[in-house]
C-alpha cells in the first residue's frame, strides 16, 4: 500500500508534478488494475440505481420485453405523475408525514442527546459512571426486543388518548405522530457521539465562561455546541436518515392511512400495483431521492463523522 | 389485543416445543428452530463476505488515486437509500419472468430461476446442477440457505458494504505512515506489510464492525420483510416455505398476525435478548484476545 504518499488525514495530498523517483516506485500496471477493480465494483454497486431509474421511464409493454432494453425506446416521464397520484390519498400526504416525523423527531432527539451528553461529559453527579454504562448498554439491545414493550407502553400511557390514570381505557399514543416519534428520542448513539466531542473541549473554556458570568445553559448553547458543530451535524444527519428510513416501528404503531410515512406507504403501494414495475420504480426513485440528496449535500459530515465514531468507538 | 391472562411459564414451554421436538423418534425442527437456522445462514452469508469485500475495497481506495470521493460515494450510496425503495429494485431485478438477473443467466447459458420464490437449498441445487445428487446421509439443515434467502443475503451485502468500507478506510487512515516507511526500509515486501502492520493495526476496527454487524444481522427485519413479499398487512412475509423467516420476522409475525400470540412473541424476544448478550460476551472473550490495541 502506498500509505507513505498519504497525508495525516489519510487523503492524497498534492496533485502537483511528482518527483521522478516516486513515479518509478509505483508502476503503472498496478494502478490500472486498481482502477479496473474499483470501477467494476462501483458499477455493480450502482447498477440497481441505474436499473431503477431506467425502468421508471419505460411503459408497461417495454418493461416486459426480453431481452430488456438498456435505454428506454420512448421516455415516459408521466410515470412519475401516475405513481404520485395513484394511492388514494396520494404520496404527497405520505411525504409530508415522513417529513414531520423525521424533522420533529430529529430535533427532539438532538435536544435530549445534547443535554444528556453535556451532563455526562462535563458535570458531576452521583452514579454518573454506572448511568453512562446503562446508556451504552442500550446499544446492545436489539430493536426487536424492545418492540413489544414499547408498543404496550405507548398504548397504555396514562391520561393520554382516552386512557385513565392507570393507563387503560383508551389507546394512549397508539396511531399518532407522538407514538411514532417518542420511543426513539433517547438514542444512545447520539449521546455517545456528542459526549466524545464535548470531552475534547478544553476545560479552560468553561473556566473563562464562568468568570464572564455565563451559566451552564449559556455555555452549552453559545460555546460548547458551536465548537463541536461538525459532530452535532453528523449526529443530526444520522438521526434524520434513520427516521426517514424507518419502517417497522411506524408500521406497528399506526393503523390509519393519514399517518402513514412514505416507507410504509411504499409497502402498500407494492401490494396494490403488483406487476406495474415501471410505476413501482418511479415511486421507489421518489422515495430514495431525499436520502440520497441529503448524503450528496453533506457527504463530508456523513463519512468523516462515521469514521471518527468508528475509530474511537 | 385479546384479553390478557397470567399463564405462568406456558409461553416459555411453547418456545422449547417450537425449537425442536421429537416426532416418531426423529428430531424435527419447529418454527422457531427453523428461524434460528435461517438467521444463522443469514449471519454466515452476510458478515464474512461484507467484511472481506470492505477490507479489499478500503485498501484499494486507500491509495493515491483520482476520483477517490466519487468511488467512495458509489459504494456508500446504498447505505443512504431507503430499504423499502432499494428492496423494490431487487424484487424487480430478481423478477422470475422478466427480471434482468434471469436474462444474465440466460446469456451465460444457465437455466432461469425463480429467485425469491425458490425454497430449495442452494447447495442441493448446485449438487443437482453438476449432476451429483445430495448425499443421502447428510441432513437437509446443511444444504445451505434457500435461493430466496441467498437473494436477501446479496441485497444485504450490497447495502452494508459502503458503511463497512468507510469505517475501514478511517481505520487505515489512522495507521501512522511512518510504520510502512520504516518497514519498507527494512526490506519488508507488500505481503509482510499487510500481515505485520495493516492487519494487526486494523484489528480493533474489524472487531468493532464484527460486533455491530452481528447485532444488526440478528435484528435484520426490513430487507427480509420487503424481499419476501411483506406489503401492508395482507401479505405475509418469510416465505417461500418459511425459508426467509428470520428471528425478528418470526417475532413480528407472531406479534402481529396471531392476536393470541403476543405473550409468546414477548417471551421469544426475551430469550433472544439473553442469547445476544451471551453471544456478545462470548465474542468479547474469544475474539477480542486477538485484537491488537496499538
Amino acid at each position: 500500500m502506498s500509505a507513505d504518499r498519504l497525508g495525516p488525514s489519510g487523503r492524497a495530498e498534492s496533485h502537483g508534478p511528482r518527483p521522478a523517483g516516486r513515479a518509478l516506485r509505483f508502476p503503472r500496471p498496478g494502478t490500472v488494475a486498481v482502477y479496473l477493480a474499483l470501477g467494476a465494483g462501483a458499477l455493480a454497486m450502482l447498477f440497481p440505481f441505474y436499473w431503477m431509474v431506467i425502468t421508471s421511464f419505460k411503459d408497461l409493454a417495454e418493461i416486459n420485453l426480453s431481452p430488456p432494453t438498456v435505454v428506454p425506446r420512448a421516455w415516459h416521464p408521466e410515470n412519475y405523475l401516475t405513481a404520485w397520484n395513484k394511492p388514494e390519498s396520494t404520496f404527497g400526504r405520505y411525504f409530508l408525514n415522513s417529513a414531520i416525523i423525521a424533522l420533529v423527531g430529529t430535533a427532539l432527539q438532538m435536544l435530549c442527546a445534547i443535554l444528556a451528553a453535556y451532563a455526562f461529559a462535563r458535570m458531576d453527579f452521583p452514579l454518573k459512571g454506572p448511568l453512562f454504562l446503562l446508556v451504552l448498554a442500550t446499544l446492545m439491545i436489539p430493536f426487536e426486543v424492545t418492540l413489544i414493550p414499547n408498543f404496550v407502553t405507548i398504548r397504555h400511557l396514562p391520561l393520554l388518548g382516552g386512557n385513565d390514570w392507570s393507563g387503560s381505557g383508551g389507546r394512549g399514543l397508539y396511531d399518532s405522530y407522538g407514538g411514532i416519534i417518542l420511543p426513539g428520542l433517547a438514542n444512545a448513539f447520539s449521546v455517545f457521539l456528542l459526549r466524545q466531542a464535548f470531552l475534547q473541549l478544553p476545560r479552560d473554556f468553561w473556566d473563562a465562561a464562568q468568570i464572564d458570568g455565563a451559566s451552564r445553559w449559556m455555555f452549552l448553547w453559545r460555546v460548547a455546541v458551536p465548537l463541536t458543530l461538525p459532530t452535532v451535524l453528523t449526529a443530526t444527519l444520522f438521526a434524520l436518515l434513520a427516521r426517514w428510513k424507518a419502517v417497522l416501528w411506524p408500521l406497528i404503531i399506526t393503523s390509519s392511512e393519514e399517518l402513514r410515512p412514505v416507507q410504509v406507504a411504499m409497502l402498500y403501494f407494492r401490494g396494490e400495483e403488483g406487476p406495474n414495475f415501471h410505476l413501482l420504480m418511479a415511486a421507489a426513485t421518489l422515495v430514495a431521492l431525499p436520502g440520497i440528496a441529503l448524503y450528496l449535500v453533506a457527504q463530508r459530515h456523513f463519512t468523516e463523522g462515521l469514521a471518527s465514531a468508528g475509530v474511537k468507538g | 389485543m385479546a384479553a390478557e391472562r397470567f399463564v405462568g411459564l406456558a409461553n416459555y414451554r411453547r418456545l422449547l416445543d417450537e425449537t425442536i421436538r421429537v416426532e416418531d423418534g426423529a428430531p424435527v425442527l419447529g418454527d422457531l428452530g427453523q428461524s434460528f437456522l435461517v438467521t444463522l445462514y443469514y449471519v454466515i452469508g452476510t458478515i464474512p463476505a461484507t467484511l472481506l469485500l470492505a477490507f479489499v475495497i478500503a485498501n484499494l481506495l486507500h491509495q493515491k488515486i483520482r476520483a477517490r470521493g466519487l468511488f467512495r460515494a458509489a459504494y456508500f450510496l446504498p447505505h443512504v437509500t431507503s430499504t423499502v425503495a432499494a428492496g423494490m429494485v431487487f424484487l424487480w431485478i430478481f423478477n422470475p419472468q422478466v427480471g434482468v438477473a434471469n436474462w444474465l443467466l440466460g446469456r451465460v447459458g444457465l437455466p432461469a430461476q425463480t429467485w425469491l420464490q425458490d425454497p430449495d437449498p442452494v447447495l442441493k441445487k448446485i449438487a443437482a446442477g453438476v449432476g451429483l445428487g445430495w448425499p443421502a446421509g447428510l441432513p437437509d439443515a446443511l444444504a445451505g440457505p434457500s435461493l430466496a434467502l441467498l437473494c436477501v443475503i446479496i441485497f444485504s451485502v450490497w447495502s452494508a458494504l459502503g458503511f463497512n468500507t468507510v469505517i475501514m478506510l478511517a481505520g487505515l487512515a489512522a495507521i501512522p505512515p511512518e510504520l510502512y516507511e520504516a518497514a519498507r526500509l527494512d526490506g519488508a515486501n507488500a505481503r509482510q506489510l499487510m500481515r505485520r502492520i495493516t492487519f494487526p493495526l486494523l484489528s480493533p476496527t474489524i472487531f468493532f464492525l464484527l460486533t455491530i454487524s452481528l447485532i444488526a444481522a440478528f435484528q435484520s427485519f426490513e430487507a427480509v420483510y420487503v424481499l419476501s413479499g411483506g406489503g401492508g398487512f395482507g401479505n405475509s412475509a418469510g416465505g417461500p416455505l418459511n425459508t426467509t423467516m428470520t428471528l425478528t420476522l418470526y417475532i413480528f409475525t407472531n406479534f402481529y398476525q396471531r392476536p393470541s400470540a403476543v405473550g409468546y412473541a414477548a417471551a421469544a424476544s426475551f430469550v433472544l435478548f439473553f442469547f445476544l448478550i451471551g453471544l456478545t460476551a462470548l465474542q468479547f472473550r474469544v475474539v477480542e484476545r486477538r485484537v491488537h490495541y496499538g
